[in-house]
């Protein structure tokens, strides 16, 4: 682990780099990859600072569907960029771009190794990385916005497939983030009632992600 | 039933749960509400609001991730040490081996006059006797380089060994 004198040095050191979201200007990110493919660590912390947390919220989190597994996937992905950002080619369109590839390349690795069911799998990670080598996405933030619709479209796909009754009830108590009660009182059951509800509801979703409804998302 | 057919709850949601099923209800309700249980459905409920509504990273998390990352890997320095240790290793090997094969060279060209120097008794002339290397060297080896010099001083020692054993077997010191 990271000893605090590290920390607090990097800490200081990165204060006030905002996220890439911020309007990054591309010649200014080449300048940064010049000098972190030189070995300047201050410039690569930098590059990592501004496209983390987009990494980690529109691409990591809805595909691994874990706070926890999606801060190891970023963190390997930094140690993979890190390793690798002396074969990074600028073409002109920032390193964003790079870093995603390299982030769902560890996301698929981690799905591979996971049992339990969530809503993306290795394979369907893996084929959206191939439809990507043709129409790379350029621009952070429209990349982002794009990786969070598909989730909520995934997610959306995924309902309709499961009973209606079943899809409200994660709609209410899952998306909408009612209280156990309320969504109770919404669905006109008791609290009781709603945790079977609920049970079935995730139960019947599960069966769908496990079968044939993956790949029609 | 019939496996073909789907589970009642599956065509009829609102159909009275088994027993199995308010257990199963229970467990999910107290996993939903303590992120530490373990519980696929909970995972996957969780699974579902994360994609959906993405959380932001922590930024004081997500400053120790990028400077873990940039911070020279322990296993690196390892590594290196490893490196520079079996780089002295090697050098003493090799001296330690040159330093032999030095000594059964002496052997080997000893034996052409080993003839001459029959008559010679050995009890009036002692030969050097062999001893280790150590005394060649009294400065600690550097990590790496200098093996060459080193080679080449224990085969100097040696040979000045040799001649003292050849000189002292003639009878000529």
């Amino acid at each position: 682990m990271l000893s605090p004198v590290v920390a607090d040095v990097w800490s200081t050191m990165l204060a006030g780099v905002g996220e890439a979201e911020t309007s990054r200007d591309l010649e200014s990110e080449r300048l940064a990859v010049v000098l972190a493919k030189q070995g300047d660590r201050t410039a690569l912390g930098e590059l990592l600072v501004a496209y983390g947390p987009t990494l980690y919220r529109s691409v990591l989190l809805p595909r691994l569907g874990s706070e926890a597994a999606a801060k190891d996937a970023l963190a390997e992905t930094y140690a993979k960029v890190v390793e690798r950002i002396g074969q990074f080619t600028w073409q002109g369109v920032g390193l964003y771009p790079w870093v995603r590839t390299v982030a769902l390349r560890v996301a698929i690795d981690m799905l591979r190794a996971r049992t339990r069911v969530v809503l993306w799998d290795a394979e369907d990670v893996a084929a959206e990385l191939d439809r990507e080598q043709e129409v790379a996405p350029a621009d952070q933030r429209l990349s982002a916005m794009r990786d969070e619709k598909a989730a909520r479209d995934k997610v959306a796909a995924a309902l309709l497939r499961i009973h209606p009754r079943y899809a409200r009830a994660i709609q209410v108590r899952l998306l909408d983030e009612e209280t156990r009660e309320e969504a109770a009182r919404i669905l006109e059951v008791t609290p009781a009632t709603f945790d079977v509800l609920l049970h079935r509801a995730l139960s019947a979703l599960r069966k769908d992600l496990a079968g044939h409804g993956r790949d029609t998302a | 039933m019939n496996p073909k057919s789907p589970p009642i709850a599956e065509t009829d949601p609102d159909a009275p749960p088994s027993e199995e099923e308010l257990r199963q209800a229970a467990e999910l309700r107290e996993a939903l509400a303590d992120p530490s249980r373990e519980n696929d459905s909970a995972a996957l409920a969780r699974a579902v609001v994360l994609a959906h509504s993405p959380r932001p990273l922590d930024d004081v998390l997500h400053r120790a991730l990028v400077a873990q990352a940039l911070a020279p890997r322990p296993g690196s320095v390892t590594n290196l040490s490893a490196v520079r240790a079996r780089r002295a290793r090697t050098g003493v090997l090799v001296a330690a081996v040159s330093s032999m094969a030095v000594a059964a060279a002496a052997l080997v060209f000893q034996q052409p006059s080993a003839a001459p120097v029959a008559q010679v008794e050995p009890e009036t002339t002692p030969p050097l006797r062999a001893r280790p290397t150590q005394a060649l060297f009294r400065e600690p080896f550097a990590a790496h380089g200098g093996e060459s010099a080193r080679i080449d001083r224990i085969a100097s020692a040696r040979a000045s060994d040799l001649r003292e054993n050849m000189f002292a077997r003639w009878d000529v010191r």
